[in-house]
């Protein structure tokens, strides 16, 4: 079934990323594990550090 | 994801530093932290692997860890919360803002892809549909890339050059523990573009694609059939038909 230009427009649309899937994007990300580990001793919090393979701004882990 | 929990994104903002690294990009001296923390996670016989959670204290001493598969929001809720416990941790704001994803460069000129590949699942009136409430596993979430094309590039593609589409479609596998590109192999690849009227191109085609699932080889491959538009300002195209082995997923391409 060939589909219309406004039914690929609205079909590209619906699988976007939704914001419950962004929500990841409201942490607070050190730049690097030095920082963190900098950062942590400096005001006294915890680090927490995740490691991955592939992108993490890529949603592929 | 776990990371998509609004608890979680609480504790970690308010009693963590938190950071994430790219095992291919870690180097230097970010490489030799990472080594002492895998080798004290060692010597406390605590889960240590590529894909990990690791609770450290002020101090850096390793408190805990969690391998990915077992990362879910109570899991890291619960670390989080004992290493804040132990170690006295006053909840507080974030230490650092959040920052809006950084995209590969592109000139003006260029052609910025936003790939967006997700799993779908089937609907109860039969249809399918974008995957919800997977929790944390691999079908949860869509994979994201941002191919960038150059003039010559773009314009090889609205002339139906199959070379340069083929830089496009080994994006176009759901998401995985491989994404290293160079372990894709096209195997086979249609790519037509049909000149229409005003300046717009119908794109349509279809590609054979083995992606290993992880950095091991294995046997699975993407099927999957593809239609679009694109002219001046606009590129789009969606899969109609895609399968990873047994499973259906989707891909949708537009500027980004």
């Amino acid at each position: 079934m060939e589909l219309s230009p406004e039914q690929v427009t609205a079909t590209v649309k619906g699988w976007q990323p939704t914001a419950q899937e962004r929500t990841w994007e409201k942490i607070g990300w050190a730049a690097s594990l030095q920082d963190a580990l900098m950062l942590a001793k400096r005001e006294k919090r915890l680090v927490f550090l995740f490691t991955l393979d592939g992108r993490m701004q890529r949603g592929r882990c | 994801m776990s990371f998509n929990d609004s608890r979680v994104v609480t504790a970690l903002n308010s009693l963590t530093v938190p950071v994430y690294l790219s095992n291919d990009l870690v180097k230097g001296a970010e490489h030799a932290a990472l080594t002492r923390i895998h080798q004290e996670g060692y010597a406390k016989k605590l889960s240590v692997g590529t894909v990990h959670c690791f609770l450290l204290a002020p101090d850096g001493t390793l408190l805990d860890t969690i391998h990915v598969a077992k990362a879910n929001p109570p899991r890291i809720l619960e670390i989080i919360e004992r290493g804040a416990q132990e170690q006295e941790i006053l909840s507080g704001k974030p230490l650092i803002s959040p920052q809006p994803s950084a995209l590969p460069a592109a000139s003006k000129n260029e052609l910025r892809l936003h790939v967006v590949a997700r799993y779908l699942e089937k609907k109860p009136d039969g249809s399918l549909g974008i995957v919800t409430g997977a929790g944390g596993n691999w079908s949860a979430l869509p994979g994201e890339d941002w191919p960038v094309f150059a003039v010559a590039e773009r314009q090889a593609l609205l002339d139906g050059d199959r070379g340069v589409a083929e830089r496009l479609v080994t994006h176009f596998y759901p998401p995985t523990e491989n994404n290293n590109l160079a372990q894709n192999v096209i195997e086979a690849l249609e790519w037509r573009a049909k000149k229409l009227p005003r300046g717009v191109v119908q794109l349509s085609g279809s590609v054979t694609l083995k992606h290993p699932f992880y950095t091991k080889d294995d046997s699975r491959r993407v099927h999957a059939v593809f239609q679009g538009y694109a002219s001046d300002s606009r590129f789009e195209l969606v899969t109609t038909q895609a399968q990873y082995e047994n499973l259906p997923f989707a891909v949708a391409v537009q500027r980004g």
